[in-house]
């Protein structure tokens, strides 16, 4: 008997959880519906670290002026300076065209994918040339696939070469505007080297990470090599190719330059040996290598300039162009409020405030010039420049995946554990076999 | 009758609700995997060949692939070492938290603090540890004659020093866990087995050999169990210190699915490699479960 | 073991001389690497990078404890985690403890299989569910929700917490719950009255196993939330951008998140080594 009753009673107690759980479920939804309709929500993801709350103060400046159309911005989690997280997470709402989030903040690098995909709308009618044209040619060029516009550019990344201007006055050296070729470059940085012990060569974030193709697209494409030739054939493993990683190779396994950190340390390591440490000569990187050097931590407030990338004897050089670009949803619920509010954030008057705010580098070309900026930054002009000679990494649908397959081979032959030809043969083997694209016989 | 088939189906109601979840989002994310490794799916590509049937196409692909079967060979490497120093560590910290001393207390905190921590968190930490120049383990390792200049020597550049200190990380990290179960025990055995041991005049060693340890060999596989099941899946570690370097050296087996996954968003060959790191982690546990089931089973 | 008197026999001297050999050094191994994150919280430029490592800050910053603990990416994921984590462990347990009495107990067909089974989807790596589970999370509503969170955590706890219940409803002896049934005892309450006093301790281990999981998991965390219902480990993560690390603010976060788990793992650790200690019936 006390069997029975004592089942019966477990069911009863089921059967109410699961009653409840029903009705307060279904009881919660229609409450949720019944709700007055509030202000429109635009949602954008934006970078993890906001230099001087830029972003922040935009934010709030928009939304004292439109009390209906409110924007929330949030930060997009990089797993410790990892491109890919922030693309994977971006690529599951594109795919899924989602409502939730209307502003994607996207990487040059992705402007084929998304375009191809219809993962972001096309920006044609709101977006005209005559716009565009203020803004760095090739993020524009990055963005525009088959014809139509799929993104407005906000901040510009150019890899720059840092140095220590102080130091290098000293010195009587001046860094040309061709820039130097590669090895005069090493030889010189090794015989500062001597004059000052303790400082070293080249800070250079060359860690297994999209960052180290950045680099090494610098030193390929200032030898001319590529990785397509004109037909469409993979020419990465020909001489040219690897007489250019030879020269990354050696920077860092023969000249020995660069702190050993930088081949494994996280993404910021060189610009901290650079900027917080003030232990480095030379630093190749983007722009915001600036700001930081201005703020109270640095130790090179006022010391430091840029110039031109060296480059391989014959050729100029290369900067690599990146950066990043705002798109609007395909499956954004307000896209016409989204674009009012991409259009306020990429306005020249914003993009202006943020930098003379100390935030991200901004894109547009007519602020280049601007005396106000030049006041806060004067270095625009000069680092802008850079994007004249400058390369791209290959803008295909794939290049992440193309990215994933080449990051180990060079950083291989960069760490030291596979020699330049190995890894190119290596890379361009496995490049043929994904894309199912033949090897150039040149 | 209506009774004799209640009690039949009474037991499963106890099952229901926890298997009401494990199905839903467990195994049928789980089907779903090994459905989708018998079809062609390139996420970021709209071809109209997306969705096809393609039968073992994905399969003949993977096994042609040599940073396959170099991520197999650095996933034995990892997983087996990493279990065979997690079975030392744990051992002889259960067995030291075990005896009775001064401040035996703030040792048993000081076991869980590596458990307490995030993995991501955890690893990043670490892989500054490893960093040439300010990273204390150089120094270290300085400071004990085994390298000559700690601002220029970088363990993680070289292939087996770089494995090496993956698996002192991933040990550090998943040895707490291990030994709490073989703590747990180590407290079941009774004080008067040891007592009667001694009596019989059994010194300290032998004590260990022929009394603990064979009563310690169900927790051990449990221990071991798991610890092998979060090496040989989870990725955090290698993927925040090294990602896979120096080039592919220590890129094993999860980190590879993953870049196949949300690299190349090939999901049909990423649902054939899911597949095969199951029956490949099935089979190399096969003997423990076996033993592990007979145990528990035993009614 | 009484340890208060020295050994006499050199063999116990030379083993007692060994344990004081393996408590400095396994403590220390556990210790330093968290130590050392713990100063690095209170370290600023350009201490982080210094060459040799500084190890102990010229002007700890302890404020920076409290600004990390209130930043507006930080507190928010404290709080979610809090919820996150006890619901978890709650609705987990709840549906672990009769499942694993019954596969213990009953003489069920397909006993063997479930339990295989469980231990197959544990073998799966969590990596191949994220995509499957993005889409399952947005086909319930739940996505960027608490809920979105716990359903994955308590399909991940369930496994286990069968594995590590099991051995200890194992370890109840058989013949007192028969006793109760003879007396006339529903098995639901023998369950209740019998089973679950005498497991408490298998009970606390699997909730702070499934608590600790719970707290600290990244992956999944990351793949079904945006920004509403973000964990703690990810709001420790976000110190880390594309282009700088904050690390005074990243270690800082971190310990602050370690504490928690920290602080349960000490109460219930107590708690399992009492249990067990008292129970403990062989032979």
């Amino acid at each position: 008997m006390a069997e029975k009753v004592s089942r019966r009673k477990y069911l009863w107690a089921v059967g109410g959880v699961v009653v409840v759980a029903v009705v307060a479920g279904a009881g919660y939804y229609a409450y949720e519906a019944t709700k007055p309709k509030g202000p429109i929500t635009i949602h954008q993801t934006i970078h993890a670290v906001d230099p001087n709350e830029q972003f922040g103060k935009m934010t709030e400046k928009w939304n004292a002026a439109h009390p209906n159309v409110q924007l929330v911005q949030y930060k997009g989690s990089t797993t410790g300076g990892a491109v890919a997280d922030y693309h994977r997470a971006q690529v599951e709402m594109a795919q899924a065209k989602s409502p939730e989030l209307d502003i994607f903040n996207l990487d040059v690098i992705w402007g084929a994918e998304f375009g191809e995909n219809g993962w972001a709308i096309q920006l044609d009618d709101k977006f005209p040339e005559s716009e565009r044209a203020d803004f760095i040619p090739p993020m524009i060029d990055a963005w525009t696939w088959k014809g139509h516009i799929y993104a407005v550019p906000w901040m510009t990344d150019i890899g720059g070469l840092w140095y220590r201007k102080d130091i290098l006055d000293d010195e009587g050296i001046k860094v040309p505007a061709e820039g130097w070729e590669w090895v005069e470059f090493f030889g010189i940085v090794q015989d500062l080297k001597k004059k000052y012990p303790d400082m070293d060569g080249l800070a250079i974030d060359n860690a297994r990470s999209e960052q180290l193709l950045c680099n090494w697209q610098e030193f390929l494409a200032s030898n001319g090599a590529d990785f397509f030739d004109e037909n469409g054939l993979i020419r990465i493993n020909d001489s040219v190719a690897v007489e250019a990683l030879q020269t990354m190779v050696d920077m860092v396994q023969k000249y020995k330059i660069c702190h050993a950190a930088t081949l494994t340390g996280d993404l910021d390591i060189a610009r901290a040996l650079f900027v917080d440490q003030g232990k480095s000569l030379f630093h190749r990187n983007w722009n915001y290598v600036w700001g930081t050097s201005l703020s109270a931590t640095s130790k090179v407030k006022g010391k430091i300039w840029v110039g031109t990338l060296p480059h391989h004897p014959g050729h100029n050089s290369a900067h690599c162009n990146g950066g990043w670009s705002w798109s609007i949803s395909p499956g954004s619920k307000n896209p016409e409020e989204t674009w009012e509010v991409v259009k306020f954030l990429t306005s020249k008057e914003t993009m202006k405030a943020m930098m003379i705010g100390g935030g991200f580098t901004q894109a547009r070309l007519s602020l280049v010039n601007d005396p106000d900026v030049a006041k806060v930054v004067p270095i625009f002009p000069a680092y802008v420049d850079l994007y004249k000679t400058g390369t791209i990494r290959p803008k295909i649908v794939q290049y992440m995946a193309v990215s994933d397959i080449e990051q180990p081979y060079i950083h291989a032959a960069v760490s030291g554990t596979k020699s330049p030809k190995d890894a190119l043969d290596g890379f361009a083997a496995d490049l043929s076999k994904f894309l199912g694209v033949g090897i150039s016989k040149a | 009758m209506a009774k004799a088939r209640y009690e039949r189906v009474y037991p499963y109601l106890y099952f229901f609700p926890a298997l009401f979840f494990a199905a839903i989002f467990v195994l049928f994310p789980a089907l779903q995997t090994v459905y989708a490794s018998f079809f062609y799916l390139r996420v970021n590509v709209p071809s109209p060949q997306n969705y096809m049937f393609v039968g073992f196409e994905n399969y003949r692909i993977l096994f042609s692939d040599q940073r396959f079967y170099n991520s197999i060979m650095n996933s034995l490497i990892y997983t087996l070492s990493s279990v065979f120093g997690i079975f030392l560590l744990s051992l002889i910290t259960a067995l030291v938290a075990n005896e009775s001393f001064r401040g035996r207390t703030i040792y048993r905190a000081c076991i869980l603090i590596p458990w307490a921590v995030a993995n991501v968190v955890a690893s990043q930490q670490w892989k500054y540890l490893y960093q040439p120049g300010f990273g204390l383990v150089n120094w270290l390792l300085y400071w004990l004659g085994l390298v000559s200049d700690p601002n220029t020597y970088n363990l993680l550049t070289h292939p087996t020093a770089a494995m090496l200190g993956l698996i002192i990380t991933n040990v550090w990290k998943s040895a707490p866990f291990v030994a709490l179960i073989l703590l747990g025990g180590l407290q079941s055995i009774p004080d008067d087995f040891y007592e009667a041991a001694k009596v019989d005049g059994a010194g300290p060693w032998r004590r260990f050999r022929s009394l603990t340890l064979p009563l310690l060999v169900p927790y051990i596989n449990i221990g071991l169990l798991f610890a092998g099941l979060v090496a040989g899946t989870v990725i955090d570690i290698v993927y925040v210190i090294t990602q896979g370097g120096p080039g592919n050296a220590t890129e094993v087996m999860p980190l590879y699915l993953y870049r196949v996954y949300f690299w190349s968003w090939d999901f049909g060959v990423a649902g054939a490699f899911s597949t095969f790191m199951v029956v490949f982690s099935i089979l190399t546990m096969i003997l423990l479960i076996r033993s592990l089931v007979k145990y528990l089973l035993k009614a | 073991m009484k340890g208060s008197k020295g050994p006499a026999i050199p063999s116990e001297r030379a083993s007692r001389v060994l344990l004081w050999v393996g408590i400095l050094a396994t403590g220390a191994f556990y210790l330093v690497p968290y130590l050392w994150m713990v100063l690095t919280s209170l370290k600023s430029n350009p201490e982080f990078y210094a060459s040799p490592p500084v190890v102990f800050p010229a002007n700890p910053d302890f404020f920076r404890y409290v600004n990390v603990f209130f930043a507006s990416n930080f507190f928010p994921t404290l709080r979610n985690s809090v919820i996150v984590a006890t619901i978890t462990t709650l609705v987990t347990l709840a549906a672990v403890i009769p499942a694993s009495y019954a596969l213990v107990r009953f003489q069920m067909r397909g006993r063997t299989t479930l339990l295989l089974l469980f231990l197959a989807l544990m073998l799966f790596p969590p990596i191949s569910f994220l995509g499957y589970l993005f889409t399952l999370v947005r086909f319930f509503g739940v996505f960027d929700n608490i809920f979105g969170v716990i359903l994955p955590y308590i399909a991940l706890g369930i496994p286990l917490g069968i594995w590590v219940l099991t051995s200890f409803i194992k370890s109840v002896p058989v013949e007192l719950e028969e006793a109760a049934l003879v007396d006339g005892a529903g098995r639901f309450e023998v369950l209740r009255k019998i089973v679950l006093p005498l497991t408490a301790p298998g009970i606390a281990a699997a909730a702070l196993i499934i608590f600790i999981t719970a707290w600290n998991e990244f992956t999944i965390a990351l793949t079904v939330t945006l920004y509403a219902a973000r964990t703690v480990t990810i709001g420790v993560v976000l110190f880390m951008g594309l282009y700088t690390i904050n690390w005074g603010e990243l270690t800082s976060a971190a310990v602050i998140a370690s504490l928690p788990v920290v602080i349960a793992a000490i109460i219930a650790q107590r708690l399992i080594v009492r249990g067990l200690t008292a129970g403990a019936v062989k032979g």
